[in-house]
C-alpha cells in the first residue's frame, strides 16, 4: 500500500507548494488564476502567469482562499487540474495540506472530491504545522516544538508534544503577507504614487527590500538623517515591462549622489519613463506590523510577545522545551533580521535560564512540503491515510476520524 | 482612469456638499469603524475591476468606491509624476476589441458537486457563522477557530504619523489619525481627514 507514489501538496492561499514523494523536484505555482488588461481574452492559471504574460501591471486577481480559508472551489478547481494534469490517482495517493482549524464544511468537501471526482487511490489532509512539527522531532530527535507559520493570510503558532498539538497554546495572529503588500500598497499611494493595483509589483518589491527592525528607534533616527547621510534611504525603480522587466534598486552610486536624480536623467533618456519609489522608514515599518499588529489597528499581540503568551498556557516544566524548539516556517520569516528579532524580543520577556533556541530552516516556505513528503516514505503512513477502499467502506466518517485522531 | 484633474474636481465636489459635516468630530464608535474598515480594506484582492469583465462585478462584497475612498488615492506630497494618472501603465498597445457578451461567453464547466455552482457556494462569514453553532454544542473548552485569536497586547503601542510614517506624538483632534508635525497636519487635513468617513 504506502510503496504507491503519493503527490504532497502545500495547498497554501498565495502559493502551491508540491512534489512527488517519489522524486526530488518541487513545484511552487501561485494557487490562483489571473487576468492582465494586456490579454482580455484569456486567464491565466497558476504559473502560466511567469511564462505566458510577459507584462505584470495591474494583474486581476482571483483567488480560492478568503482570509486562508478554501471558499472559491470553482477557481481552486481549475488551479488543481492544471497542477495535477495528467497523474494517474487510481493508482497515485494525495497528501494535501488544510489551514489550521480548517472549517468543517471544507474539511468534508474537500475529502469528498478528492475520493469521488478525482478517485485518489489515498487520501491525507494535514495542516502545515502537524508536517512541520514531524519532521522537526525527527531531525532534533526533541519531543517537542513550537511551529510559527507566518504565510500569506495569517500567522500561527502551534506548540506540540510528540507530534501532537497542545491545543491550549495555539494562536492565531491575523497578520500575514497579504496584509503587508495591500498596507504597503496603500502607504506608497498615498505618499508619492498610485500603486493600488500593482500587488505583483510592490509584493516583489517588498521582498526586495524591506526588513525586520532590530533597533526601532535606533532605524527611525538613521531614517530622519538627510540623504547624503542615509544609508536606509533607497530609490527602488518600478518595472515597466518594456525596458525594466524586473524592479530593482536603483545603485548607490546615483542615489548617494546628493540624491540627484536629475543629474543621471541626462545621460539615460529613458530615465524620464521610470517610474521610482523613495523607499525609507517603509523599509522596515511595513514588516514591523508581524511583531506590533497594533501600529495599524489590530488589537492583537506581535509575533513575540504572541508565542509568550501561548507558552504560558502549558504547564511550567514543559515551557524552557519549547522556547528551546522553536521553528521558523513561512515566507514572512524570510525578512532578514526576521529570527533575530524574535530572538531579542523573547528574550527580554522569558526567564533568564531558559534557552532560547530558534530554527530558521534554509527554505521556510517549502519545509512544510518536504517534511509531508518525509510522511508518505514513513512505514507508518498508512496509519496517517485513508485509502479509497477505507473510504468506500466508510465514507467520509473515517477520514474525520484518522486525520483528527492522528498524528 | 480619471485624470487626476477630473479627481481634483471630485474632490472638491465633495468637500462643498460635507462641509456641513467637515466641524464635527468623530467619536470612538465612528473612530473604531473607520478603522475596522480599513482594516476590511487590507484584506482585499483587488482595488480595480476584472479587465475582462468590464461590466460586472466579481466579489459582491466589494465595494469599490468606499476602498477607493478610505485609502485614498490621493498621493499627499504631490509628486509630479504620479500626475500622469494611473502609474505604471505602459505605452503597449491594447487590443480594444469590445469582446462581445456571447464570445466572451465563460466557459461553462460541468461538476458535479454543488459547492462548483456559484449558488451553493459559501463565503467565509456563512461557514464561520455554521461552525460557530457546531462549536456551540461542543464543550466550551474546546479549542476553535474563535478561541485561538492572539489577545491583545499589553505593551503600548508605537504611534507613526499617518502621513509621513515617521514616530509621531500626536492625535487630529477630529479623526484620531496619527501626525507628527504641523506640515503633515496640514497634509493630513487636505487630504484625508473626515472626507473618506463613512
Ligand atoms: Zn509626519
Ligand atoms: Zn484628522
Amino acid at each position: 500500500m504506502t510503496t504507491k507514489p503519493i503527490f504532497v501538496v502545500d495547498n497554501g492561499a498565495y502559493m502551491s507548494k508540491s512534489k512527488m514523494n517519489t522524486t526530488d523536484k518541487s513545484k511552487i505555482i501561485p494557487n490562483c488564476i489571473m487576468k492582465s488588461k494586456f490579454y482580455p481574452r484569456r486567464t491565466f492559471i497558476a504559473d502560466q502567469i511567469d511564462n505566458e504574460c510577459p507584462n505584470k501591471t495591474s494583474l486581476y486577481y482571483q483567488l480560492p482562499f478568503q482570509k486562508g480559508y478554501l471558499v472559491d472551489w470553482n477557481i481552486q478547481k481549475q488551479v488543481w487540474d492544471y497542477l495535477f494534469g495528467k497523474i494517474p490517482f487510481k493508482t497515485t495517493g494525495l497528501l494535501m495540506t488544510e489551514p489550521c482549524m480548517n472549517l468543517n464544511f471544507i474539511r468534508e468537501t474537500m475529502d469528498q472530491i478528492f475520493f469521488e471526482e478525482y478517485e485518489v487511490a489515498s487520501f491525507a489532509r494535514y495542516d502545515p504545522a502537524t508536517l512541520s512539527a514531524y519532521q522537526y522531532e525527527q531531525d532534533m530527535k526533541s519531543n517537542y516544538v513550537l511551529v510559527i507559520d507566518s504565510g500569506f493570510s495569517f500567522t500561527h503558532i502551534v506548540p506540540f508534544y510528540q507530534g501532537r498539538k497542545l491545543f491550549d497554546g495555539m494562536t492565531r495572529i491575523d497578520v500575514g503577507g497579504k496584509l503587508l503588500t495591500n498596507q504597503l500598497k496603500s502607504v506608497i499611494s498615498y505618499r508619492q504614487l498610485v500603486v493600488m493595483n500593482e500587488t505583483y509589483i510592490i509584493n516583489e518589491l517588498k521582498e526586495n527590500i524591506c526588513y525586520v527592525s532590530l533597533d526601532f528607534q535606533e532605524d527611525m533616527k538613521k531614517a530622519r538623517l538627510p540623504l547624503s547621510e542615509n544609508s536606509n534611504s533607497l530609490d527602488y525603480i518600478l518595472p515597466d515591462y518594456n525596458e525594466i522587466k524586473q524592479g530593482y534598486v536603483q545603485s548607490s552610486s546615483t542615489s548617494t549622489f546628493n540624491g540627484n536624480i536629475a543629474d543621471s536623467s541626462k545621460k539615460n533618456l529613458t530615465k524620464q519613463q521610470q517610474q521610482i519609489v523613495r523607499m525609507n522608514v517603509e523599509r522596515f515599518t511595513i514588516p514591523e506590523i508581524l511583531f506590533r499588529p497594533s501600529i495599524i489597528g489590530i488589537d492583537q499581540a506581535g509575533i513575540a510577545e504572541s508565542i509568550y503568551n501561548s507558552v504560558e498556557q502549558l504547564p511550567e516544566h514543559i515551557r524552557p522545551s519549547l522556547y528551546n524548539n522553536i521553528l521558523l516556517t513561512g515566507g514572512n520569516c524570510l525578512f532578514p533580521n526576521f529570527k533575530e528579532r524574535l530572538e531579542n524580543e523573547l528574550r527580554s520577556m522569558i526567564k533568564d535560564d531558559y534557552p532560547i533556541r530558534i530554527t530558521l530552516p534554509e527554505n521556510p516556505i517549502t519545509y512544510a512540503l518536504n517534511a509531508g513528503v518525509t510522511l508518505t516514505n514513513s512505514s507508518d503512513y498508512i496509519n496517517y491515510c485513508v485509502t479509497k477502499r477505507e473510504y468506500d467502506e466508510h465514507g467520509v466518517s473515517i477520514c474525520h476520524r484518522k486525520f483528527t485522531d492522528n498524528p | 482612469m480619471e485624470q487626476p484633474q477630473q479627481r481634483l474636481t471630485r474632490q472638491t465636489k465633495e468637500n462643498l456638499s460635507s462641509t456641513s459635516s467637515s466641524s464635527r468630530i468623530l467619536d470612538a464608535s465612528a473612530r473604531a469603524r473607520r478603522t475596522q474598515k480599513f482594516l476590511e480594506s487590507l484584506e482585499q484582492d483587488n482595488f480595480h475591476d476584472d479587465p475582462t469583465e468590464p461590466s460586472s462585478s466579481f466579489d459582491p462584497t466589494l465595494t469599490q468606491e468606499q476602498i477607493a475612498k478610505s485609502l485614498s488615492n490621493i498621493s499627499a506630497f504631490g509628486y509630479s509624476r504620479h500626475s500622469k494618472g494611473l502609474i505604471l501603465e505602459s505605452d503597449e498597445p491594447t487590443t480594444t476589441t469590445t469582446t462581445s457578451n456571447s464570445s466572451n461567453k465563460r466557459r461553462k464547466i460541468q461538476f458535479k458537486y454543488d459547492v462548483f455552482k456559484t449558488r451553493f457556494r459559501k463565503n467565509l462569514q456563512t461557514l464561520l457563522d455554521e461552525e460557530l453553532g457546531s462549536n456551540g454544542e461542543k464543550s466550551n473548552d474546546e479549542k476553535n477557530y474563535f478561541t485561538i485569536v492572539a489577545k491583545p497586547s499589553k505593551y503600548p503601542s508605537i504611534k507613526l504619523c499617518s502621513v509621513c510614517g515617521f514616530l509621531s506624538q500626536y492625535t487630529c483632534q477630529i479623526c484620531g489619525n496619527l501626525y507628527c508635525s504641523l506640515k503633515c497636519l496640514d497634509i493630513h487635513k487636505d487630504t484625508r481627514c473626515l472626507k473618506f468617513t463613512v
